[in-house]
């Protein structure tokens, strides 16, 4: 579904990705793990074909990544760290211009919004200018708008910032069984109890470069705590503990 | 996918319109006013004595003129909303995350930036022309040409903002481009003031001065034949095209590329190192580094800062703009002192000021007390406004058949004038800032810049008059008015500790902030 080979990416002399190779398959939840400024975001937009690589080569769904693929970029989508809305438009408006964009149908279109408008406690909020959001309704009004699709592949930069406890509970239980229904999430994240509860397979980048990946318990292996919390394995394979 | 994306942005705009406070239409309303009853009628009055009354032998020049003016003032104008929607509302990048193609969001994005930015102003200078040239000629079809022509140069104009935004982000840090292109941006009002710098008489010797453009639009914008109109259309549409195809490529190209963070490297700064200093100094060094650090902040104020240069040049190159006329070199120089120095210090002070609503909460959480605060203030104005006016002084003086009693005076004019005034503009900086994450130079809410262009307006006026009040009968300098305003201006600098004192109340009981986007 998601395949990085030799993944690169150099602004004028600092190498920010150097040699990245991963594949994540369907169903699958990846958490992709790392310090602040170990190039996760670099990555995710050359994933999503936003940054163009240095070296090396991005293939989704089978097929090379390029802006210009309306129909690739169709069945994925992206929740950024921001949650941005484009223009000055009501949650309804921004949601409408979505489901135009990913050719979703009318009646499916509804279904989707009424479901998800309960699942994260919005209803009653939608026809309020989006600039009068909290960050908190901003992000739910984002994550909505890249799920009611239901795409193939979901990335998330930091999707759970901002969400009330209720609503990221939700989100958890949703991502795991939309990867259960052979859907695939990428996810980046600082909360790493998050992935830690919900990642089927961990990849942690530091400084650029791969350091380790696998399944908690082979992180756990790796880092000699096999008792350890993602946290304490985290920290010990990037900071040497 | 194009009809998605204007969509979009025409409710966006829509929902801008009615979200609009009363105040902002009241001012929008004004401004259209002032467009429709003042502006228009002296573009069209100015263009009728030059395309009515010119022998045809200027008219390729004047025509070539007036292209290239339209072009580059259109151009930087195009270039601030270029880089806000390309760099500053992060709309591009959203965008490209959806199942857009790079090509059609440059489609949208262009059509409605061409249709706001430059067709509607080209669109009625072609108009314009169009019917001016036809009354000329009695040739109705040069009213067409003339229309295909400007759009023609719409397009120019746009292809150069876009080339001119893009060419920057290859060479700067992207967080820098949006700094540079905007500060290009608004120091445009440069032309306006090379507009009545120049002077309608000297339009005629500069369009003398240049190529001669005859066989550019003989037989397609005047002397009007049925072939030289047709192939300007056609060239016009083609070379329109053309560039549209080629900004096209080389857009779609730098979306593709990532332009946006392509050059985001930090450089990191090693330097840990604090002074020691008081409290005071630490808030006038951050006031200095975040205004040599940001072009915006440069272009903010810059033609506050520059308006005394143009108000010398009219009053000494003019004689008629100023009541009196005569040889008035020092009463004129005085003048431009005290009305310059007041239109800076109340601008600087203002902006300067209000740029402290951005990080208020930052700001009252250290422990600094708002009296230190304000007086950091007052003495980064001062810093920043005084010596550079006094240094233009010298300037003046050295170039200008100035007496060094006028230089003394004026000096004595700026010092206090800036001491008097700029309590005053950081009174109506902190009245009600506002802060805008989309646009960061925009500070001030919209009564306070009303009042405060209304007074700039009303000074250039009075530099007139002042003038000439400070002139003696036999035209020497009147010693005694000036020691008794100088005397008055000295208790006012005294008598504007009241505003700061007020300006420190807001700082105590905090700022009103209006909160933009």
């Amino acid at each position: 579904m998601i395949k990085a080979e030799g993944l690169t990416k150099i602004f004028g002399s600092a190498t920010a990705v150097d040699s990245l190779d991963f594949e994540v398959p369907k169903g699958e939840l990846f958490a992709f793990l790392g310090p602040n400024g170990s190039g996760k975001s670099t990555t995710i937009r050359m994933l999503m074909g936003l940054l163009e690589p240095t070296g090396g080569s991005v293939e989704i769904l089978g097929e090379e990544m390029r802006l210009d693929k309306t129909e690739l970029k169709k069945r994925i989508s992206f929740v950024p760290d921001t949650p941005d809305i484009i223009g000055k438009l009501s949650g309804r408006e921004y949601l409408n211009f979505v489901a135009g964009v990913y050719g979703m149908q009318q009646e499916e279109y509804e279904r989707e919004l009424e479901y998800f408008l309960d699942f994260f406690d919005l209803e009653g909020r939608l026809d309020t200018l989006v600039e009068n959001y909290s960050h908190g309704m901003r992000q739910k009004l984002v994550i909505i708008g890249a799920l009611m699709h239901h795409p193939d592949i979901v990335f998330l930069d930091e999707p759970t910032v901002g969400l009330d406890p209720k609503s990221n509970r939700n989100l958890k239980n949703y991502l795991r069984a939309y990867t259960a229904a052979g859907h695939t999430v990428f996810l980046t994240t600082h909360t790493l109890s998050l992935a830690e509860e919900i990642a089927d397979r961990i990849l942690i980048i530091y400084q650029g470069v791969a350091r380790n990946s696998g399944t908690l318990d082979e992180l756990r292996a790796v880092a000699g705590k096999p008792d350890a919390s993602l946290e304490d394995v985290f920290l010990e394979l990037t900071e040497g503990g | 996918m194009i009809r998605f994306i204007l969509g979009v942005e025409m409710r966006s705009m829509i929902n801008y319109m009615k979200t609009l406070s009363d105040a902002k239409k009241v001012v929008y309303g004004l401004l259209a006013a002032v467009i429709a009853l003042f502006i228009l009628p002296s573009v069209v009055s100015v263009l009728s004595l030059k395309i009515l009354g010119a022998g045809e032998e200027g008219l390729g020049g004047f025509m070539l003129l007036l292209s290239l003016a339209a072009v580059l003032l259109l151009t930087l104008l195009a270039v601030n909303s270029i880089i806000k929607e390309m760099f500053m509302d992060r709309n591009i990048q959203l965008y490209l995350t959806f199942p857009v193609s790079p090509a059609a969001l440059f489609a949208a994005k262009f059509i409605r930036q061409w249709l706001i930015n430059t067709a509607l102003i080209m669109g009625a200078l072609g108009i314009i022309t169009g019917v001016l040239f036809s009354m000329r000629e009695g040739q109705w079809l040069l009213t067409v040409t003339h229309i295909f022509y400007f759009l023609l140069l719409s397009i120019v104009a746009m292809s150069l903002a876009y080339g001119l935004v893009f060419a920057v982000t290859k060479v700067l840090p992207a967080n820098k481009v949006s700094e540079v292109l905007s500060f290009l941006g608004g120091i445009s009002f440069v032309l306006v003031y090379g507009v009545l710098l120049v002077g309608g008489s000297s339009v005629q010797d500069i369009s003398g001065s240049l190529p001669d453009a005859s066989f550019l639009y003989s037989g397609f914008l005047y002397n009007f034949n049925p072939a030289g109109g047709l192939a300007g259309i056609v060239v016009s549409a083609a070379l329109a095209a053309v560039l549209v195809i080629l900004l096209r490529s080389f857009v779609v190209h730098a979306f593709k590329s990532g332009w946006v963070g392509e050059q985001s490297v930090k450089r990191r700064n090693r330097d840990a190192s604090a002074d020691a200093a008081s409290p005071v100094r630490t808030l006038v060094q951050k006031d200095m580094r975040m205004t040599l650090r940001d072009f915006k902040e440069w272009a903010v104020l810059l033609p506050q800062y520059l308006l005394p240069g143009v108000m010398i040049f009219i009053m000494y190159t003019n004689p008629a703009a100023i009541e009196g006329g005569g040889s008035m070199h020092d009463e004129r120089m005085i003048a431009v002192s005290v009305a310059g120095t007041i239109v800076i210090s109340l601008f600087a002070g203002a902006y300067n000021t209000a740029r402290d609503a951005a990080h208020f909460e930052f700001l009252k959480i250290m422990p600094v007390k708002p009296a230190d605060l304000v007086k950091a203030k007052y003495l980064f104005n001062i810093m920043t406004i005084t010596p550079v006016y006094l240094l233009a002084a010298v300037v003046a003086w050295m170039l200008l058949p100035v007496s060094t009693a006028a230089f003394l005076y004026s000096s004595l004019f700026i010092i206090l004038v800036s001491l008097a005034v700029i309590p005053a503009g950081m009174f109506a900086g902190s009245m009600q800032p506002v802060v805008s994450r989309k646009n960061p130079a925009k500070r001030l809410d919209t009564a306070t810049n009303v009042i405060l262009s209304v007074i700039m307006g009303v000074l250039l006026i009075a530099a007139g008059f002042i003038s000439v009040s400070f002139a003696r009968g036999d035209g020497g300098l009147d010693h005694s008015l000036i020691a008794i305003v100088l005397s008055v201006l000295a208790v006012s600098a005294g008598a504007s500790m009241l505003f700061l004192r007020a300006v420190r109340k807001r700082y105590e009981k905090g700022f009103n902030i209006i909160y933009k986007d």
